[in-house]
């Protein structure tokens, strides 16, 4: 019995048992599809073909997007850029700031929270139901503001402000989410070096620079971490809202593997090429990003031991 | 206990449809020896039918329609002077195309009456899902005097109960496209209604910003296969097509086509800032708000804009028949058709032919329309009393007319081919780019004609 020193449960062939279940599923649901998908990628296969009845046709599918044969795949890959970019960092500034506001104390906090949750509980299609009829430029209520006000109204959804507004409806949704992450890391840090700041008479925006952003950096990690995994699956609030268009102005690559694959072309092989090219991208993102979160938690570390 | 009671409630909500589905759907006993009241012009032809088929039980597979709950109101009546009995089996509009796929394919033989799409018939067709019924039509001891095939509309009988020229369906239901105008608008600034196609696009130039916040016109334009449908309403009449209906040619870049493409670009310029986003939803919303002085979209619209509750301008609309085109005055079509499983076996095809003359014959065409069903024939059309109540029907009836002309001239609004859908879907992305003006429609149609020489290439 080898029980007491605990080695007995850790040792490999134990733990190895234990995890093989759970590793055999994530085999079959993740692993499995996915090379599948590599393979479909390689193939002219389509929808409504019977199976196999599919080509080989080497690297052609990708060849096509890259080479900018298929006309819609490189903006898409912009466009997605854009919103990432936009939708994520105004997020975080914003939430940041909510979050530093409800760290104060401030009247009927809880009913504040409990309003400002809610656009994240709202089903995506419905959010893009709604903000359709909000954008409206006849009868939407932002244009009847707008005309009130004595200014012109403003075409929310053309091809030039599309994928603005549709950042900002992604910002009215996730704004929140990003907020209460960051309040509850606030909740969480120590008081003391806030305390001895003040007596060192540091102003409010030496403590937010030196003591609080530093002391967040972890949380603030894997709220950006969350939120751009988040960013860069939607589909159902811009499919909803505009279905990519005016023209492509809004068709991110999660709207163009759709409309490839499924929405009446139903050209699987040229889909699962984009899904691949897509997921390559996101992963490189993420990692990347990932990356950079360690490489500052160390850089951070070496001054604060030289200090 | 308190959560006990609420995970009841939550049971009971969700079985609740099913039970309700099941009411509804609950077979209805035929009235035993209640044919008493048959009336002579259909006596002859009522004992024939119930000596041959009396006690027997045909299946409908249908959808959700106006004219199908009204054939539902109607069947107790054919029961009673049949002795036919009639169940329905009502599945979702998508799942019925795949199940009677399926059910042909594997020769079961469950449904004897179908509820068949007209632009599916290019696919039933090799698949064998339904019955030619020329032979029915033509045989007077099956069809009665009374029924009167050739009333039923030429654009419902050619243009949707035939494939290849053969009649697999008789139509019960079907829509065209028209033009609503505002008539105060028009008759203020001395306008007459359009009619010819330039005529609508000069209109939908004069209106746009002559009041405050009015535009010229109203149709749907958001990117992929509404702005398909969209440019279809006026494609035709200006020429265009996609593709050729007897070679399968994909003539997407075809000069006429750019052309036409090129007209409802310009159009659609007149209409809401924001028409780039439009469906037939925000299209009639708008023109019932009196956002638009014109719109141009499907006769089965027109409740909308007739109705009270959702429209502001139901005493200030006239409607005029599509206008007429350099190519020729056309409408488009679509519609439904019930027909004839192939599967069963010849006497049971007599059963469920007497179970169709009755609910689609002229006879029983008023009452059918007054039941809600979908008018299909002339003398419904015609009939003043209904005229009266609809006064909308004689320009119907004239724009369905049109929806004639084009089915005579060889040309169906959707290419009955299986492969068509994507391209519409193709032509409906580049053209929404074309509208945006990210493109040209030259460009748009050039990269639309690759890939629908790909789509029909396989």
């Amino acid at each position: 019995m080898r029980l007491p020193n605990g080695s007995y449960w850790t040792s490999g062939r134990y733990a190895a048992a234990f995890i093989a279940p759970a590793l055999a599923v994530l085999v079959l649901i993740v692993v499995v599809p996915t090379f599948f998908l590599w393979y479909i990628s390689f193939t002219d296969y389509q929808l409504q073909h019977a199976w196999g009845t599919q080509a080989f046709v080497g690297l052609d599918n990708f060849v096509r997007l890259i080479s900018g044969r298929d006309h819609d795949f490189l903006p898409a890959v912009r466009i997605s850029a854009v919103f990432l970019l936009f939708s994520v960092v105004v997020e975080f500034l914003l939430g940041f700031s909510i979050a530093l506001l409800f760290h104060r104390r401030i009247p009927a906090k809880r009913l504040w929270m409990s309003f400002f949750i809610l656009p994240m509980t709202i089903t995506p299609a419905v959010i893009g139901l709604m903000w359709k009829l909000i954008y409206n430029t006849e009868y939407g209520v932002l244009n009847f503001l707008l005309t009130a006000a004595r200014l012109p109204k403003i075409n929310w959804l053309g091809v030039d402000t599309a994928l603005l507004s549709v950042v900002v409806v992604d910002i009215w949704q996730w704004t929140p989410f990003l907020a209460l992450m960051l309040y509850a890391g606030l909740q969480s840090l120590p008081t003391d070096p806030f305390e001895s700041a003040r007596i060192d008479g540091a102003s409010s925006l030496q403590i937010l620079r030196f003591i609080t952003v530093p002391l967040m950096r972890p949380m603030i990690s894997i709220a950006l971490f969350l939120r751009i995994i988040d960013a860069l699956k939607i589909f159902d609030t811009v499919y909803v809202l505009t279905r990519g268009g005016p023209g492509n102005a809004t068709e991110l690559l999660s709207l163009q593997v759709f409309r490839v694959g499924f929405q009446h072309t139903g050209w699987i092989g040229r889909s699962s090429a984009i899904a691949i090219i897509y997921l390559l991208l996101s992963s490189l993102i993420i990692l990347g990003f990932a990356r950079l979160v360690r490489f500052d938690s160390e850089s951070r570390r070496t001054p604060g031991e030289t200090v | 206990m308190k959560n006990r009671v609420f995970v009841t409630v939550c049971i009971m909500s969700a079985l609740l449809p099913t039970a309700v589905y099941a009411a509804g759907t609950s077979d209805r006993k035929p009235e035993a020896g209640t044919a008493a009241e048959v009336s002579p012009e259909i006596r002859e032809w009522a004992q024939a039918v119930r000596d041959r088929f009396a006690g027997e039980t045909l299946t409908m597979a249908a959808t959700r329609h106006p004219s199908v709950d009204a054939m539902q109101e109607m069947v107790g009546e054919f029961t009673a002077v049949t002795g036919i009995d009639v169940q329905w089996d009502i599945i979702e509009e998508s799942y019925l195309r795949n199940k009677l796929l399926i059910e042909a394919k594997n020769d079961t033989a469950v449904y004897d009456v179908l509820l068949v799409d007209a632009f599916s018939l290019a696919e039933y067709v090799p698949a064998d899902v339904v019955l030619p019924l020329d032979r029915f039509v033509a045989d007077t001891t099956l069809t009665p005097e009374w029924y009167d095939f050739d009333d039923i509309l030429g654009a419902y009988r050619n243009g949707i109960g035939r494939y290849e020229d053969v009649l697999y369906g008789i139509p019960i239901a079907g829509e065209t496209r028209y033009v609503a105008y505002r008539t105060d608008l028009f008759e203020r600034y001395a306008k007459q209604p359009p009619e010819t196609m330039e005529e609508l696009l000069d209109l939908a130039e004069f209106f746009t910003g002559r009041e405050e916040g009015l535009y010229g016109i109203a149709m749907r334009a958001q990117r992929g296969i509404h702005f398909a449908s969209g440019f279809l309403t006026t494609m035709y009449q200006n020429g265009g097509q996609l593709v050729d209906q007897n070679t399968w040619e994909v003539l997407v870049d075809d000069p006429a086509t750019v052309e036409s493409l090129d007209y409802y670009v310009k159009l659609l310029a007149y209409g809401p800032p924001d028409i780039a986003n439009y469906t037939h939803e925000e299209a009639v919303s708008a023109f019932s708000l009196g956002k638009t002085a014109l719109w141009f979209d499907a006769t089965a619209l027109t409740p909308w804009i007739l109705d009270p509750e959702k429209s502001l301008v139901t005493e200030q609309v006239g409607f005029v028949p599509p206008p007429e085109g350099h190519a020729g005055a056309y409408g488009v079509l679509a519609g439904w058709n019930i027909g004839i499983s192939p599967d069963i076996d010849g006497d049971r095809q007599d059963a469920a032919w007497a179970f169709v003359v009755w609910m689609t014959s002229r006879r029983n065409a008023e009452e059918y329309v007054r039941l809600g069903g979908t008018p299909v024939r002339e003398s419904v059309f015609r009939n003043p009393e209904l005229v009266e109540e609809n006064w909308t029907f004689p320009v119907q009836l004239e724009s369905l007319n049109r929806a004639e002309n084009m089915v005579n001239d060889g040309i169906l609004w959707l290419a009955p081919h299986p492969e068509f859908i994507k391209i519409l879907e193709t032509v409906g992305n580049y053209g929404s780019q074309a509208l945006a003006r990210q493109i040209t429609v030259q460009e748009a149609l050039a990269r639309a004609q690759q890939d629908s020489e790909e789509i029909m290439g396989k």
